[in-house]
């Protein structure tokens, strides 16, 4: 279309017939218009910005740096790669929070990055496409791409790492996850994903093989205890050969030196329970999620 | 010159010998008894009570606080009373009985004549710088003895069932194992960081509150009667184990108390111990140390001093059962205080029982944790 038109008008402007080219112009101006009203109907969540930098991590030209990097690389890919940050304790858990995000935007394919700096907590969903494309297990492997320089301060690179790594897992057509019913009455114990919410420790002491070692530990101490002392044990210490009447304390001082004070905030009850409706793996052993607007999503993600 | 000290009863002229349950000497002839205590030729020492001053020094450092108690330089160690031995291999001696050449080894100062039987003592290596100050008898005779490792063999819980029979005792000897007994003050200096954390909430946030306080304590600590095997032949670990003994029953030493027994002199002076034991007292001081500092939350230790002084050293002989006992041709030893009838020494394990504790143990706690999941937990995950 751009081609033809730049044709016909070099065309026109090379040759002596200028009243049809008005003529035409005046003719395909409402309907270029038309189309690019059009084109803004259905593309408009590419005005959206796509980093949410609440938590201050970003200088304004690195996030335009970034700003570029997501759009150019989620055109390439064909998803909207998006970025939010934020450092408020009193946030929704990075789950609920990202799917709240994703509500405000229309269904798409969208791959989401959530850095909880309160919580040093890093989190992934992909919706659309990006469930099938990145699931959990690229998610993981995403996080434990990102998760180093996070640590380390280097919030740039590990952005850059997130958008180049989720576009390029877009183009590898290698073991995708199309099943995207997620049962919660399959946790993998030991998770971070469950970690995070508190209820994987709780599986943890609960599990069979766990419990299992804790018996042999316990066995092996208590036999090993009897063992040792099947040869006698040392019964005398200071108090039997100390006279008392000539030894004591002679000297003491306990002075005050100075106060701290430190608070957290109390942790929210509910957490765990507020979680896990239609959270938990498939029968692949993906991970995922589907939000209280019907939204099913893959998810991981870890600490840092 | 050799001497060979051996106790004839006056009534019968048979051979006298100490006899642990009555704690004299006794003819197994005639039934004559002797207190030791009254006999000639022992020491005698006025009440027989070891009583202990402050001295001038720890009383004047007690006022001062020990400010500079360590810049004294009489804190230091007391010379040793026994330091010097000689040697003499070349030495034999006769019983008095029969003749007979007594087979003794260096360290022998007791031991009975191995053709008649008597028992005999040397008494040249009792005397002067070997010469014990005190002694504890035997309270615990031969055949008490064997019905203690008995019934001690019985209550082994890992110990094979044909060991706990204990039929096959090879022999079982009465031994007075040479100590050092020391006397030894102990003052500690520590200087430390301590915290009090409390915490309380208020609104939505929970507070904790650490004080922080500077502490210092000093301790002046005497040790009295700190016993340490000074026998080679003895494993140090076994010795320590053997402990404590009733000093109530605390003796002067005197000769006949060895008649009968077999008895050994010291291989390490009390100098050459000295470290040993200040080891172990210093660990005594150092807890005591922090058992003086409490109410506190977390204890950090900016400095600690520990400084131990030798005030007294007895060498003393005490009494051990030391019991040889075959079990599936190996000799396994143990030792047992022969006053108090405390034993100690490895005894041979039993793999089965071993394993069957172990299963039973880790078989009843996994079921416990599985019983508690199920009640407690909603069902077996």
């Amino acid at each position: 279309m751009r081609r033809f038109l730049k044709a016909f008008v070099t065309q026109g402007l090379s040759g002596h017939h200028l009243l049809p080219l008005i003529l035409l112009i005046t003719f395909l101006l409402p309907a270029l218009y038309g189309n690019c009203a059009i084109a803004n109907a259905t593309e408009n969540t590419e005005e959206i910005p796509r980093i949410y930098d609440n938590a201050g991590l970003l200088s304004t030209s690195e996030r335009e740096k970034l700003e570029d990097m997501c759009i150019t690389y989620g055109e390439k890919a064909g998803i909207e790669i998006f970025i939010l940050t934020h450092n408020d304790p009193g946030a929704k858990e990075p789950e609920k929070y990202l799917e709240d995000f994703n509500a405000t935007l229309p269904e798409g394919d969208r791959v989401l990055l959530l850095i909880d700096m309160n919580d040093r907590f890093i989190w992934i969903q992909g919706y659309g496409l990006a469930e099938t494309y990145i699931h959990s297990k690229r998610i993981d492997k995403i996080y434990e791409a990102m998760k180093g320089s996070m640590g380390g301060g280097d919030y740039v690179e590990a952005f850059a790492t997130y958008i180049k790594k989720s576009a390029a897992y877009m183009e590898d057509d290698t073991d995708l996850n199309w099943d995207h019913d997620y049962s919660a009455s399959s946790p993998q114990s030991g998770d971070a994903y469950y970690d995070y919410y508190g209820d994987g420790r709780n599986d943890l002491w609960t599990s069979w093989w766990f419990q299992l070692i804790v018996s042999l530990i316990l066995g092996g101490v208590i036999v090993g205890t009897m063992a040792y002392h099947s040869s006698g044990k040392m019964t005398t210490g200071g108090y039997t050969y100390m006279d008392r009447n000539h030894s004591g304390l002679i000297g003491r001082r306990d002075q005050y030196l100075r106060t701290r004070v430190t608070r957290v905030r109390r942790p929210k009850e509910n957490t765990t329970t507020s979680h896990g409706k239609g959270g938990g793996f498939n029968a692949g052993g993906f991970r995922g999620g589907v939000s209280s607007g019907g939204r099913s999503h893959s998810s991981g993600g870890g600490r840092f | 010159m050799p001497t060979v000290i051996q106790f004839k009863c006056p009534n019968c002229g048979a051979d006298m010998a100490f006899d642990s349950s009555s704690g004299m000497l006794r003819c197994a002839s005639c039934g004559r008894t002797d207190n030791i205590e009254k006999m000639a030729g022992g020491k005698t020492s006025p009440g027989g009570e070891v009583t202990y001053d402050m001295d001038e020094e720890d009383e004047s450092a007690a006022r001062e606080a020990f400010d500079h108690d360590y810049e004294d330089a009489s804190h230091e160690d007391e010379p040793a009373s026994h330091n010097t031995y000689h040697e003499d291999e070349a030495v034999q001696y006769h019983c008095n009985n029969c003749g007979a050449v007594i087979i003794t080894d260096t360290q022998t100062t007791a031991t009975t004549c191995s053709f008649c039987g008597a028992g005999v003592v040397l008494g040249d290596r009792l005397a002067g710088s070997l010469a014990p100050t005190k002694v504890i008898p035997f309270t615990i005779g031969k055949n008490q003895a064997q019905e203690a490792f008995v019934k001690w063999c019985r209550k082994g819980l890992l110990t094979p069932k044909d060991f706990m029979t204990a039929d096959r005792i090879k022999s079982i000897t009465g031994l007075y194992v040479p100590f050092w007994l020391y006397d030894i003050n102990g003052r500690g200096e520590a200087e430390a960081i301590c915290t009090r954390v409390r915490t309380y909430t208020r609104g939505d946030w929970i507070y904790t509150e650490t004080k922080y306080y500077a502490v210092y304590r000093k301790v002046d600590l005497n040790y009295e009667r700190v016993p340490c095997d000074a026998s080679k032949k003895m494993e140090d670990g076994l010795m320590d184990k053997l402990e404590p003994y009733e000093y109530s029953n605390l003796k002067d030493f005197n000769i006949p108390y060895l008649a009968g027994y077999l008895a050994e002199k010291y291989d390490y002076d009390n100098t050459q111990l000295l470290p040993r034991v200040k080891n172990r007292v210093a660990t005594y001081v150092d807890s005591y140390l922090r058992s003086t500092i409490s109410g506190y939350a977390s204890v950090s230790y900016q400095r600690k001093d520990i400084h131990l002084r030798q005030k007294r050293a007895d060498y003393t002989l005490l009494p051990v059962w030391m019991v040889c006992y075959d079990y599936k041709k190996a000799e396994h030893n143990f030792v047992m205080n022969g006053q108090t009838g405390k034993i100690v020494g490895k005894p041979p394990l039993s793999f089965a029982k071993i394993a069957a504790w172990f299963s039973g143990i880790s078989a009843g706690v996994f079921l416990l944790l599985r019983i508690f999941t199920f009640f407690y937990g909603g069902g077996l995950g």
